[in-house]
Parts: structure tokens; C-alpha cells; sequence
């Protein structure tokens, strides 16, 4: 008998016909009755003490119910790693910065009022550029940083400085390395701001019921940190705060930190128990929200005469902004693994976050990859240049593999790296039909990278089998596009046995779904896999032994198919899942056993911190991913455009639960760096002011800027032996590759480089200008 | 000053009173409670917000509501029938092409404008067809395959 499997599968997206109907319920889709709007009153200048806040004005608006200042609220910090926000603040640090908040019946009051709030301000001098920040003496943005509360391992803060935190790695000698080397190569590079781009700008709705308890309805990517970040920020236990998160469109990393809610949750506490909505416009959520971070980074690389890397160093400079936010966490993790995905002897890494006056930085699709990889495969070009060697070759030869131990000290369990460079290079075959036209160039180049994903979040999910045999699975996974539903859908519709129609996957209510910190690091499928399968089995367990006594057959010749629990002896002796969903009654009406639920949590056993001077631990990571890309490109030498004709990308995903989903994370996450890699860039004056927020100043790709071919391959020779069926995570390498593979195509194109993102036609035509010498920085 | 204004909506006559220099927009998700037609930016350049004006595909956060008066307007609403998805919804499924799901009204509707007109769109025409729609997911690929998906389907 032939049992329908759905783990492998091309299975469409659980909640694809609301999306395509516009049925789907985003946050700014929520209307609830008496509700008001708020909008936020934000700081006019990059770094300045609010001196004197009127109020009188704004107060007369017509439909104003509330404005709220710092003045209004103790001052609590919160924050995602580092507690150096409060809701409403005194001492702006950025240019946008929260001051206060304004609530009316209708959103053009609230602007209104808002507008006519008067703030007089002592203007403090402010610092834009993350390396002046480093040293600076003068400057410093949060004075009392040292007293802050932080996570250990995320805020290795220097007193009196900018520094949140510095990550060390310290492995071999790399001074000898460097002696020993045939072959020094060394760099700088820069990388601008940039937006997460996400279509459905933050919006949210908080209510307050006269208990005291607040409800919050956002488009986030954790529920389970948000309420943390309110229940800290507000001053309320959790047991007072729900959080419910709403279908969420577009988050990329800018939706995983607490932002707006807690501005309007705070001032929803003076708005008679009404519900308050705040929807951020696109000018708003792109001046004064969030970005990836800015970074200027220094590679030294040693290698020997055979084409071995020997020694690496490198220093990294992120920029905050002018909170702490994930930053902290960007530079720990992308310290960590800056150095690729090499098999180097000798690494010293510094990786600091520094506080700039700066909107704030956050965490962004891969943080760190896309821009670490620029820099170092770029390097690794050059050095296969110098020695003649194919940059394919020379890959090879220092790629990781499985069981060597990585920068950290990490022994790996599954790599497929080579695997992953062998099959883009086979598949993007001799190179594609060069130009007619002369002034166009064709190039092509390679990039690979690898990805950590995260140690310490436990995730908990729960299953409930309904009265009539179907399955409703309450996830801790933040489905935002990515496909989590679905793949949780599949992996559990084989646990159990039943069809995938039999299961819904309901969104997270902190209240009764099972803890999850969130959608990051490309965790959810190996993390809340896992928790699921568990769930699923002990879901299993409860109801074999039930389906035992029912049909009075051991439970060891018991299995589930299709919704039945039937005997394996004897396939025609079966009952349906319903019959056990409320334990077993017997003939003279008692009960045993009861509704049936199945719980599963996943942690991660072996993990374990990096020691703080070397940076050495022996699995920060639950486990590592690996890609490799091959670029084409074309480009004008007279106008300096540069069009990607081709991407061929093959990601190292252990298993592809769903291979349809995981393209869709390939290509997109390639679109998304090919704009990266052209022309985002956030432009920010002198002031701290942006320049650019809107979406025809800052473009992002459209269908036009896509290359005409994009192969997109999961690999699967190295099933992780703990992932779910052996699965890792695709959604953030996809990123990490296009903007080094088409720096690495532009150079062999032109015999230029170009270490600067992005790579618009101005630095193209500048650096055609000075051909020599071939670098230019 | 707030009016009457009467339009063709989803194959229905509609008589609402609204702001006619509102944006058609506001006036379908704030006055007709149609949440279906999404904003992206408000400035015309994601197409989020696309409707099917008098057989145009347009930018509602740019048309004023003035110019709804006798208008036969069309939104994501409107396109399913009788219980049954319009072949575009259905290939977009198929394709994949739904990921966070934000930017796909606006592109089915650009999509539904796009083949009214040309029927089977070559490559070049797929793509100056929806260039003014932006989506930061799926890296357009599973876009393309749906609307080739139900150039396939209409065909039939």
C-alpha cells in the first residue's frame, strides 16, 4: 500500500489563496471599533537635549485624545541584547529619535497635532562615521552605556567609549602566518546602509482593557521578544501582554526588534482603554527606522606559494546607529565567521559595534555575509590571479569540509561547500555568448560563503488533535513568507501520518502557543522541524496507545496512515485518529485519557559560548550553511551600467524539505543582493538626515533588473545529522553571494575592483578612468 | 468637501460618500473596506496599491477619488467567481509566487490588465508589463512562471 509522503515535496503555500485574494489580514489591515491613531513625535536633530516640550498647540487639534513625552513615563530601558532604549526619550540620538507620541480619532489629527508640538532643543555635536566614532573622546553617545544591562557574549562593552561590543577571535599565530606567507594580499571595504525593502511598512495595533491587560496585534517576526521588549519598556508581567502576530509583509530582519509597538503601546495607556493603530509610511519607516548597517572592514590575507591561505586578519567596524538593536549581534556573529568558509591555520578577528548618530541598524537577511563575503572573495581572486591559479581551483583547495573545525573552533558536521562550488561551476558551463557590441564587456565571477545560524533558542510547539480526526499544529514559527506553515505542515502531515489537507498551521498568540524567540537566522526549519516532529510523535505516542485499547491490539503492531491508526498484521483492523481525539471511552461510559495534545521543544544540547579572548567555543552554532554562485555579467563601458545576465546558485540545505519554497529562497535572496550590489544605498547628510526615503530616490530591483537565466540548486549530499530529515536553512545564504560573485564578474570583465558598494556606474567609469593601477579602493 | 460619488465596483454598483480628493486608495480600504488593495509606498513606485481602472491597470494611491465618478473600477476582491480563483490567483499558487504575499493584488491585478490586452506576452513584454510593480521576495522568477502559468490556463 503506497502511503502519500509530503517531506520533499513541491507543496503549495498553506495560506496561498488569501494572499492571492487579499484576504490575508496585515496589520494595517486591523479596524477595530473606536480606534485611534497615533503617530510618533521625532527628533529634528542627529544628537540634542530636549530643554523645553509645548504642548499647547498640538493639545488644540480637533479629535487629539492623548500626547505623551518622555516626560510621561518612567524611564525604563529596554532593548533587543543591549537596554540602552527608553519609549520616549530626552536626549535624542539619532535623527527621528522617539520624543513623544500623539493619539486622535483620525490619523491626519494625529499628524496634525504632532506637527505643532513645540521642542526646543540644546544641539549636541553628533558623529556619523562609524571609524571617527571608534576613537572618538569627545563624543559618546550613551555615557552610561556601562551601566546598561545586556546578554553575556553580546555586550563586551568598553567603558567610556562607542563600543557595545567587540568580538576577538584568536586562533594560531597569524604574525607568523603572515612571515611565512609567499603572498600578502590587503583591502578595505565599505558598504553603505541599506533598506530590508520589506512592501507592508511596521504597523500595529494596542489595546489596553481596564484589567490592565494589553493586547498587541503587529507585523513582527517574534511575538515572544516583542513581549519581552513591552513587558520591559511598559513595566507589565507577561502574563499581561498578548502578542499576536498578523500576516507579515516583507521582514528580511526589519521586523524581529520591538520598535513601534512599544511607542504605541505606551501611549495607549492614556487612550480610555481604546485601541491605538500606528502604521509607519514609507517616508517614515525609512527615515527613521531601521537599515543593515554600514561597515568599513580591513582584510590582510597570507598565503603560500601553493595556493594555500595561511594566515587572515581582519577588522570589522559596524555601524550601529544610535542603538545597540541586533548590532551587537552582528558583530559577534559576522566576526566570527569573517573570515570564509576556509580552512585557515591562523585568524585574529576584532569585530566591533560602534553607536553612531545614526538611524538604527538591525538585524538584515545574513548579517554580515553578503558584506564579508564582498570583501574576502574578492581577495580571493586576486590571490588566484597572482598565482595563476582558477579561482574555482583555488577555492577548492582551502574550502572547509565536513569534520574540520572552522574559525571558532567548530567541528563540522555537515558541509557541502565543495560540493556546492563543483555543481554551479558544472552547471554554468563554458561561459554564455559574448556581446556583439564592443563597448560592452562579459565577465564572470564566483563567489561562496558560509553561515552560522544561532545556539540558544529553544522553540516549543504544540499539536491538537480536533474531535473530528484533523490536527491543528500551534506553531512558534513566524511564517513571513518564507514558508514555515507549510513546512511544518509537511514534515508533520509525515509524523503522523495524515493528509496535509487534515492540518492547520495556526499564527503565534503568546498567550497559548509554545515559546519562540523568533524568525532569524534561518532557524525555523531546523529548530521548530524539530520541536514539530516531536510534537508530532508524543501527539503519536497518546494516541497508539489509546488506538490500543480501542481495538485491543498491542501498540507494537500499531502504526498511522492517512489519518487511521490501523494494525500492521492485520491493515483491514483500523480505526480513524477521531475515535481516540478524546481519550477512550469504555461501554459503561468512563473515561480514560483525555484530549489529546502532543508538545515537542528542541534545544540544542552541545552548545556552547565563545571564550571572550580567543573567540574559540565549541558550537556556537547549531549548524553551519554553505553556497557557492557564478555571476555573469555585461557591462557598458561607455555608460558604466552593469546588467547580471545570469545566476547560477547552489545552496548546501542538508535536505530541501519543500525544493520549490527553497528556490523561491534562492532567487529571491539572489534579487535581493544583485540590488545590493548595483544600487542600494541609503544617502545620509551631514546632519544625520536621509536623503533618499522614498522609492524612486532609493530603487530596488525590479522585474527588468533580473538576469534572463537564474538556476537555482539545492544541495543535498550532506543531510545534517540533526536536522529535521536531515535539513538545515537557505533563507539568508541566499543573500550572501551576489554582490562578490558580480564584483568578481565586473573584474574579470574590466580588470578593475571595485570595494565599494554598490557598484553604480559613477565607480565604474572612475575606476575605468584609472586603470592603472588595477585596484582601486 | 465630502460627496457622493457613484462607480462600478467589482461588478457592482456602489454609491458612497467620500472625499474626492482623497486617493482611491484611502477611499476603498478607509470608505468601502476593501483591505485587498494594499500601500506600499503612497508615491506611485511599488505598485502595491494596483487596481483595474476603465481597463487600465493603475496605481490607486495616485488616482484621486474624483475619478472614480462612473468609473467600472476592478480589485483583488472582484476576481474571484463563484467560489472558483481566477485563473492568475491559480497559477500564482502553482508558480510559488506567493511568498510574504503583500505585493501579489497589485500584481495579479497588473497581470489581469496585462493579458486583456495582449493575450500571450512574450518575455520582453512580461517584463515592461510589470516593471512598475515591485516585490522583495521571490526575486520575480515564480512571477514570470505565473504569468506564463495562466497565459497557459486562459488559453484553454
Amino acid at each position: 500500500m503506497s502511503v502519500k509522503k509530503y517531506v520533499g515535496e513541491n507543496i503549495t503555500d498553506v495560506r496561498s489563496v488569501n494572499k492571492v485574494t487579499g484576504a490575508t489580514q496585515y496589520a494595517a489591515d486591523i479596524n477595530l471599533p473606536g480606534m485611534l491613531y497615533a503617530v510618533m513625535i521625532r527628533s529634528e536633530y542627529a544628537h540634542a537635549v530636549v530643554k523645553d516640550i509645548d504642548l499647547s498647540e498640538a493639545l488644540k487639534v480637533e479629535g487629539v485624545v492623548a500626547i505623551v513625552t518622555y516626560k510621561d513615563f518612567p524611564e525604563l530601558h529596554f532593548g533587543t541584547y543591549v537596554h540602552d532604549q527608553v519609549a520616549f526619550t530626552e536626549h535624542p540620538k539619532y535623527v527621528g529619535d522617539p520624543i513623544g507620541a500623539a493619539a486622535a480619532e483620525t490619523e491626519e489629527a494625529a499628524e496634525k497635532a504632532a506637527s505643532l508640538v513645540r521642542i526646543k532643543y540644546e544641539v549636541l555635536p553628533h558623529i556619523l562615521n562609524p571609524e571617527e566614532a571608534f576613537k572618538s573622546k569627545e563624543i559618546i553617545i550613551h555615557p552610561n552605556m556601562h551601566t546598561y544591562k545586556g546578554y553575556a557574549g553580546f555586550f563586551n562593552f568598553k567603558k567610556g567609549t562607542n563600543i557595545p561590543n567587540h568580538l576577538k577571535v584568536r586562533k594560531g599565530d597569524v604574525e607568523k602566518g603572515f612571515a611565512e606567507a609567499d603572498y600578502v594580499v590587503e583591502s578595505r571595504i565599505t558598504i553603505p546602509p541599506i533598506y530590508h525593502g520589506n512592501i507592508e511598512t511596521h504597523a500595529c495595533v494596542c489595546k489596553y482593557d481596564p484589567d490592565g491587560r494589553l493586547t498587541v496585534q503587529s507585523t513582527t517576526q517574534g511575538p515572544f521578544l516583542l513581549r519581552e521588549m513591552l513587558s520591559t519598556a511598559i513595566g507589565l508581567p507577561m502574563n499581561r501582554i498578548t502578542v499576536v502576530h498578523t500576516a507579515v509583509g516583507g521582514g528580511f530582519g526589519g521586523k524581529i526588534s520591538g520598535n513601534i509597538e512599544i511607542r504605541a503601546a505606551a501611549i495607549a495607556q492614556k487612550c480610555e482603554y481604546r485601541p491605538v493603530k500606528m502604521v509607519l509610511s514609507r517616508r517614515e519607516e525609512w527615515e527613521t527606522v531601521y537599515t543593515r548597517q554600514a561597515l568599513v572592514g580591513y582584510y590582510k590575507t597570507g598565503v603560500s606559494k601553493d595556493g594555500k591561505i595561511i594566515a587572515r586578519k581582519v577588522t570589522l567596524y559596524w555601524d550601529a546607529g544610535a542603538y545597540a538593536d541586533y548590532e551587537v549581534s552582528v558583530a559577534r556573529s559576522a566576526g566570527y565567521m569573517s573570515a570564509g568558509p576556509y580552512d585557515i591555520p591562523n585568524i585574529w578577528i576584532d569585530s566591533y559595534a560602534i553607536y553612531t548618530n545614526k538611524l538604527v541598524a538591525t538585524a538584515y537577511r545574513g548579517f554580515g555575509c553578503s558584506e564579508t563575503t564582498f570583501c574576502y572573495e574578492q581577495d580571493m581572486d586576486i590571490i588566484a590571479d597572482k598565482f595563476g591559479l582558477d579561482p574555482v581551483k583555488f577555492r577548492l583547495k582551502n574550502a572547509l569540509e565536513r569534520g574540520m573545525e572552522n574559525a571558532t573552533g567548530q567541528r563540522l558536521r555537515s558541509c557541502a561547500l565543495k560540493d556546492c562550488i563543483n555543481l554551479v561551476n558544472e552547471k554554468a558551463g563554458r561561459e554564455t555568448k559574448k556581446s556583439e557590441n564592443d563597448g560592452i564587456k562579459r565577465g564572470r565571477g564566483i563567489a561562496v560563503m558560509h553561515k552560522f545560524t544561532v545556539h540558544t533558542v529553544p522553540t516549543a510547539d504544540i499539536v491538537k488533535l480536533n474531535e473530528d480526526g484533523t490536527i491543528t499544529l500551534e506553531t512558534s514559527a513566524v511564517d513571513i513568507g518564507q514558508g514555515s506553515n507549510t513546512v511544518m505542515a509537511q514534515i508533520l502531515a509525515d509524523v503522523l501520518g495524515i493528509g496535509i489537507d487534515k492540518i492547520t498551521v495556526v499564527p503565534i498568540n503568546t498567550d497559548y502557543s509554545g515559546y519562540g524567540w523568533q524568525t532569524a537566522a534561518s532557524s525555523k526549519t531546523f529548530f521548530n522541524g524539530n520541536s514539530t516532529i516531536r510534537a508530532g510523535l508524543d501527539l503519536r505516542r497518546k494516541i497508539l496507545h489509546y488506538g490500543s485499547m480501542v481495538l485491543h491490539i498491542p501498540e507494537s503492531d500499531l502504526a498511522t496512515r492517512d489519518g487511521k491508526i490501523y494494525s500492521l498484521s492485520d491493515p483491514d483492523k483500523s480505526i480513524p485518529f477521531s475515535a481516540v481525539s478524546l481519550g477512550v471511552f469504555n461501554e459503561e461510559g468512563g473515561q480514560y485519557g483525555g484530549p489529546v495534545i502532543g508538545y515537542g521543544v528542541f534545544t540544542v544540547e552541545d552548545g556552547s559560548f565563545l571564550d571572550t579572548e580567543t573567540g574559540q567555543g565549541r558550537k556556537p552554532s547549531a549548524f553551519w550553511m554553505f553556497a557557492a554562485m557564478i555571476a555573469e555579467v555585461e557591462v557598458n563601458t561607455e555608460t558604466g551600467n552593469i546588467r547580471v545576465v545570469r545566476f547560477v546558485s547552489a545552496n548546501d540545505v542538508g535536505k530541501a524539505i519543500n525544493p520549490k519554497m527553497v528556490q523561491g529562497q534562492i532567487n529571491g535572496g539572489a534579487i535581493q543582493g544583485l540590488g545590493s550590489a548595483l544600487f542600494e544605498e541609503v544617502l545620509i547628510n551631514r546632519e544625520g538626515k536621509v536623503m533618499n526615503a522614498n522609492m524612486h530616490d532609493y530603487k530596488m530591483p525590479t522585474i527588468g533588473d533580473c538576469p534572463d537565466e537564474m538556476i537555482s540548486i539545492p544541495v543535498e549530499t550532506q543531510p545534517h545529522p540533526d536536522g529535521p530529515f536531515g535539513a538545515k536553512g537557505v533563507g539568508e545564504p541566499a543573500m550572501a553571494c551576489p554582490a562578490a560573485a558580480i564584483a568578481n564578474a565586473v573584474a574579470d570583465a574590466l580588470g578593475v575592483r571595485i570595494y565599494s558598494m554598490p557598484l553604480t556606474p559613477e565607480k565604474i567609469l572612475d575606476a575605468l578612468e584609472k586603470k592603472s593601477p588595477k585596484e582601486v579602493r | 468637501m465630502k460627496r457622493d460619488i457613484k462607480c462600478t465596483i467589482n461588478g457592482r454598483q456602489r454609491t458612497f460618500y467620500a472625499d474626492p480628493c482623497a486617493s482611491v486608495l484611502d477611499v476603498l480600504r478607509d470608505v468601502l473596506h476593501l483591505m485587498g488593495t494594499k500601500e506600499g509606498c503612497g508615491t506611485g513606485d511599488c505598485g502595491a496599491c494596483t487596481i483595474i481602472w476603465n481597463g487600465k491597470a493603475v496605481n490607486s494611491c495616485l488616482l484621486l477619488a474624483n475619478r472614480m465618478e462612473n468609473a467600472e473600477i476592478w480589485t483583488i476582491e472582484g476576481l474571484m467567481k463563484d467560489g472558483e480563483l481566477h485563473p492568475i490567483q491559480q497559477a500564482f499558487i502553482e508558480a510559488g509566487a506567493t511568498q510574504c504575499g503583500f505585493c501579489n493584488p497589485g500584481f495579479i491585478m497588473r497581470i489581469k490588465a496585462m493579458l486583456e490586452e495582449n493575450p500571450d506576452p512574450t518575455d520582453e513584454e512580461i517584463t515592461q508589463g510589470l516593471v512598475g510593480n515591485i516585490c522583495r521576495c521571490t526575486g520575480y522568477k515564480a512571477i514570470r512562471d505565473a504569468v506564463k502559468i495562466a497565459v497557459k490556463k486562459q488559453r484553454r
